[in-house]
């Protein structure tokens, strides 16, 4: 025979296992942990979007339209048997990774209607390269810069 | 007469040049080792000097009272990440500079193009020459007919407009006919002057010449941009 005791710490048990199960299942990624729920109720939360990557602009390419399209951001590269991803920083440098090979530096700078790039010697490219200014344009999804093409990335 | 001309690895040698080029036996990394110790110190005064004993207009040092002390000689802090050995050229500025290791760049005044003449890019340096010869453009003789009569060149010199010293810039492996070069205008310095070329006082355009090598990376900002 089970206690009075017992028996009262037994139905709570019972209770909880039970509304532990109701909890159980897939749970949408964004609900507040159990660990908040329990907490003082809080302001809703926005789902975290991913926000849409700049339109690129279309048509051919000044300075500045180019200096404002590249800066700060990352673009995935190919063309002439060569792909990989570029960051264009805004102080006039690159860094890029080249599949295949590795990463690498270099330097950037917009001309009217070009763009000029050079890359820092690496293990993989010991010299460099010298730089080059190849004339730039863009269908508003897809930069060409001679026979490279560049697409936004979210890296 | 010599160059400098980078090897393979990196080093700079001395060769036999018909067009007047000076240089030095030492390596890139050691050159802007050097530079960078020179410039820490204080001790960056007088340009070149392994220069002045070959060349063949010597000029006394330059006495930088009238210019304004923006465009003269000085060493900065650099917090980019351009590499050692970059040339930048700030053209709303009217500063160049030469980064160097520890933070720090060397910046000199110069004259920019005036409006209508200026341009923006990346260049190397692809030809070094000691008192060059100029020769005036088909378009600068047409708005200026007096130069026709250097059509043909005028020789290097303390007349010659091109200065004491030029670098000229590649692009694509091709001479974009813009240089980098001395002036026999000092006053223009800090201005917006030339015809798209880059000027400097011959004795800092000297000192430019004598630190960095055929290969150099010279970044030209666009202005207002």
């Amino acid at each position: 025979m089970l206690s009075r005791k017992k028996e009262v710490w037994l139905a709570v048990a019972l209770a909880s296992l039970a509304l532990a199960a109701c909890s159980s299942g897939p749970k949408p990624d964004l609900e507040p942990s159990d660990q908040m729920a329990s907490a003082q109720p809080t302001e809703p939360v926005e789902p975290i979007v991913e926000q849409p990557l700049e339109p690129l602009p279309s048509g051919p390419m000044s300075a500045a339209v180019i200096t404002k399209t590249l800066s700060e951001k990352t673009f995935r590269y190919s063309g002439a048997g060569r792909n990989g991803t570029i960051t264009f920083y805004g102080d006039g440098t690159t860094k890029y990774n080249e599949a295949g090979k590795g990463e690498g530096t270099g330097l950037w700078q917009a001309s009217d209607g070009k763009l000029c790039e050079a890359r820092d010697p690496t293990k993989f490219l010991p010299k460099g390269t010298p730089s080059t200014c190849q004339k730039i344009s863009s269908d508003g999804a897809v930069i060409t810069a001679g026979r490279m093409q560049y697409q936004r990335s979210v890296q | 007469m010599t160059s400098l001309r980078l090897s393979k690895s990196g080093n700079v040698f001395l060769i036999p040049n018909p067009e007047n080029h000076f240089g030095a036996n030492i390596s890139r990394r050691s050159l802007i080792a050097g530079l960078s110790a020179s410039v820490l110190t204080g001790a960056l005064v007088s340009p070149a000097l392994a220069d002045v004993s070959d060349d063949p207009f010597p000029l006394p040092k330059f006495n930088y009272g009238k210019t304004p002390v923006d465009f003269r000689p000085t060493v900065v802090d650099y917090a980019g990440r351009q590499r050692p050995g970059t040339i930048i050229i700030n053209t709303s500025a009217r500063q160049l500079s030469l980064i160097v290791d520890g933070g720090k760049a060397r910046r000199w005044g110069c004259a920019v193009g005036k409006d209508g003449f200026r341009w923006a890019g990346l260049a190397d340096v692809g030809r070094k020459v000691v008192w060059p010869k100029w020769t005036p453009p088909k378009e600068m003789i047409e708005r200026v007919p007096e130069k026709a009569k250097w059509a043909n060149g005028m020789p290097g010199g303390p007349e010659n407009p091109l200065g004491a010293r030029a670098l000229y810039l590649f692009q694509n492996g091709q001479d974009t006919l813009f240089r980098i070069h001395g002036t026999t205008d000092p006053s223009s310095i800090g201005k917006n002057a030339s015809s798209g070329c880059i000027r400097m006082i011959n004795q800092d355009v000297i000192e430019l010449f004598s630190l960095v090598p055929i290969g150099s990376r010279v970044v030209v900002l666009a202005e207002g941009v």
